[in-house]
């Protein structure tokens, strides 16, 4: 099962280099380009990708607003893997609050690169825990009801709670001595209960709303 | 305890305070001659009253003019914080009346206090050592050729004892003047409230615009060393499968490389610059002209006595900030080229916007015979005629992204600079993305 990629960014020299990258892997297609967030929707539509690589700063439409666009417009949409060139950025956390499903440096290395499409497209862990822990307790506001209104029993705050650390499903089974399919089901009923789209997007309420202090560890 | 009280003798504070009072001293000597010799004459001769009285008051006005000057001034706050160690910022900018007055005061109280010192040490010195003296071997001869009669019979000891403690009561006298000084010196010649106020804004805006320069170096940098990473990378991963590929992505690297390193270079450079004059040219930092300033720019070239017809587009207000501020100067520079080399022919400016930004043009006849082959030539790099602001031009239009051609066609020389005008052009090009404080949600 390939991994089905387009690629927006608007400096040329960028795609060429991720497209030969990520032509190596075997398990994932460039099928689209773009060099503006304004081309990305119709893009999408077209080619139906399973995930955008999206540059976040570009002249006419950022990758902020081309993220928002995309996942509020289009029907099953596909996930956004943020590129950028600065890791200290507040566009990217902008970007993943507007629904973005992880975030990647530019000059990450070709096997980190080919990792994170992957493990955002099978969506089973968070991408770079610590670094969104990082960029929460810079860009973000912590401040709520820490998640009080959502209901979540104790198991599922305790399985929201092992997602902020990067663990995949798998790992919280062996965690919380349950089995796959449990987790799952509790994974499914958080972000159910948040509204969120995947486990990024569940990770960053829970930080916003106090649910998770960023500045612990 | 005993420490604090030697201090002031042993401390070299004292003794540099000593030298700065001296230096009063010194510049106090012709005022107490000249105070001296009118003396002499009043005393010696009052018929002639009206005369030295006219005489008297020419003198006066030209002594007291030091005072008030501005370099003297400097050379006091100079001397206070080399010589006294006061705490006094060195003097910028104008000076205004009532700071004039203030450091005419510190010019007095240094001559006086200068004086006092002077004549301390040239009465109280002598005299301790006749006290002292008088104790070891010299026997009543000494004290009685110096004509001090009233101290014959008088307890040696108790002498001895005035002389030490005279010798000593000047390192201490000069050390609580210092203390003095250095007080009094912030209050009289340090700047007023608005002078500090004006200096802090100068210092501000100096501080914002480097901070600019150097957000723009970081996402230029950033850009290329991104490019040349990701090339670099791919490179290696496709290896001998795409050895096309390979020698695209290292010509890639080479030419970001190389347009990093003239952002870095160019950017560096008017740090430099800046540092160097930052004191100095505080018009760099002032609110910079942009488009909308051609007009007058037009006209102070007309007023200049140069003909120029312009042709500038309606809607040059709405170009982004960036754009606005390099394309003035980019019309400015062109302009004095023009001037400079055309002798008084006329110039064409034209400023348009394009589909896709800005475009300039700035013709010129040129003279015949012309004064020097000029080279046609485009893009960045200087030509050797009117080279420095041919440079400068290229520069700028290099940073935003642009295109420069300059040279000769036909009988006439032509500046023409395309500027990608609307956001969306300045980031199409290689190195160095160049992003403004105007650019939407940065920072």
């Amino acid at each position: 099962m390939t991994i089905r990629v387009v690629l927006v960014d608007d400096e040329e020299l960028v795609r060429t280099g991720l497209r030969a990258i990520l032509g190596t892997a075997g398990d994932i297609e460039v099928i689209g380009e773009a060099d503006d967030g304004a081309a990305v929707r119709d893009l999408v539509l077209r080619v139906r990708p399973d995930m955008v690589l999206m540059d976040v700063r570009m002249p006419d439409i950022d990758g902020i607003a081309a993220t928002r666009h995309i996942l509020s417009t289009v029907d099953q949409p596909p996930k956004v893997l943020v590129i950028t060139t600065f890791e200290n950025d507040g566009y990217v956390y902008e970007a993943l609050r507007a629904g973005a499903s992880g975030f990647l440096l530019k000059r990450a290395r070709p096997a980190e690169l080919l990792e994170a499409v992957r493990v955002v497209a099978r969506g089973e862990s968070l991408l770079f825990p610590e670094a969104v822990r990082r960029m929460v307790a810079t860009f973000g506001s912590a401040r709520g009801d820490g998640l009080a209104g959502a209901g979540l029993t104790e198991r599922e705050a305790e399985t929201l709670r092992l997602v902020a650390t990067g663990l995949s499903n798998a790992e919280i089974a062996g965690r919380l001595f349950v089995s796959l399919e449990t987790v799952k089901t509790h994974v499914g009923n958080v972000l159910a209960k948040l509204g969120a789209r995947d486990r990024t997007q569940a990770v960053i309420a829970a930080y916003e709303s106090g649910f998770i202090t960023p500045t612990a560890s | 305890m005993s420490q604090r009280l030697v201090k002031p003798l042993i401390s070299g504070a004292t003794y540099r305070c000593g030298v700065h009072l001296l230096l009063g001293a010194v510049i106090a000597l012709p005022y107490v001659l000249l105070t001296a010799s009118f003396a002499l004459v009043l005393a010696s001769e009052p018929q002639e009253l009206p005369w030295v009285a006219v005489l008297l008051l020419v003198t006066l006005l030209i002594a007291i003019t030091p005072a008030f000057l501005a370099g003297v001034r400097s050379l006091e706050i100079s001397a206070a914080r080399e010589v006294l160690g006061a705490d006094v910022p060195m003097p910028t900018g104008a000076v205004s009346s009532a700071t004039r007055l203030r450091s005419a005061l510190w010019f007095v109280v240094h001559l006086l206090s200068g004086g006092v010192l002077a004549v301390v040490l040239l009465i109280a010195v002598p005299t301790a050592l006749v006290f002292i003296l008088q104790r070891f071997g010299s026997d009543t001869q000494i004290v009685d050729t110096s004509g001090l009669g009233f101290l014959d019979g008088v307890d040696r000891w108790w002498l001895l004892g005035l002389g030490i403690g005279l010798l000593l009561a000047i390192p201490y006298g000069t050390a609580a003047a210092g203390v003095g000084l250095r007080r009094l010196a912030p209050i009289l010649l340090g700047p007023s409230p608005e002078e500090r106020i004006a200096a802090l804004e100068a210092h501000a805006r100096s501080l914002a615009e480097r901070n600019r320069l150097a957000r723009d170096l970081h996402d230029s940098v950033g850009h290329a060393l991104t490019i040349t990473t990701v090339q670099a990378a791919a490179a290696q991963q496709v290896g001998d499968t795409d050895p096309a590929f390979v020698a695209r992505a290292l010509a890639a690297i080479e030419e970001a490389g190389r347009t990093a390193m003239a952002d870095l270079d160019h950017v560096l450079g008017l740090l430099r610059a800046g540092e160097a004059n930052s004191a100095a040219a505080p018009s760099d930092m002032a609110p910079q002209r942009g488009l909308a300033d051609l007009p007058r720019l037009v006209e102070e070239a007309r007023a200049a006595g140069t003909k120029i017809s312009s042709d500038l587009a309606p809607d040059l207000d709405s170009v982004p900030a960036a754009v606005s501020r390099e394309g003035y100067r980019i019309v400015q520079e062109a302009l004095t080229n023009a001037i400079r080399h055309a002798g008084g022919a006329p110039v064409d400016l034209r400023v348009q916007r394009t589909a896709d930004g800005l475009r300039i043009d700035v013709t010129n006849p040129l003279p015949t015979p012309p004064t020097s082959p000029p080279r046609v030539q485009t893009a960045s790099g200087a030509s050797d005629l009117g080279g420095r602001g041919l440079t400068g031009m290229a520069e700028r239009v290099r940073v935003l992204g642009g295109a420069l051609d300059t040279g000769r066609r036909d009988e006439m020389w032509l500046v023409s600079a395309r500027l990608p005008g609307s956001s969306a052009g300045t980031d199409r090009r290689v190195g160095g993305r160049s992003r403004d404080s105007s650019w939407p949600g940065s920072g």
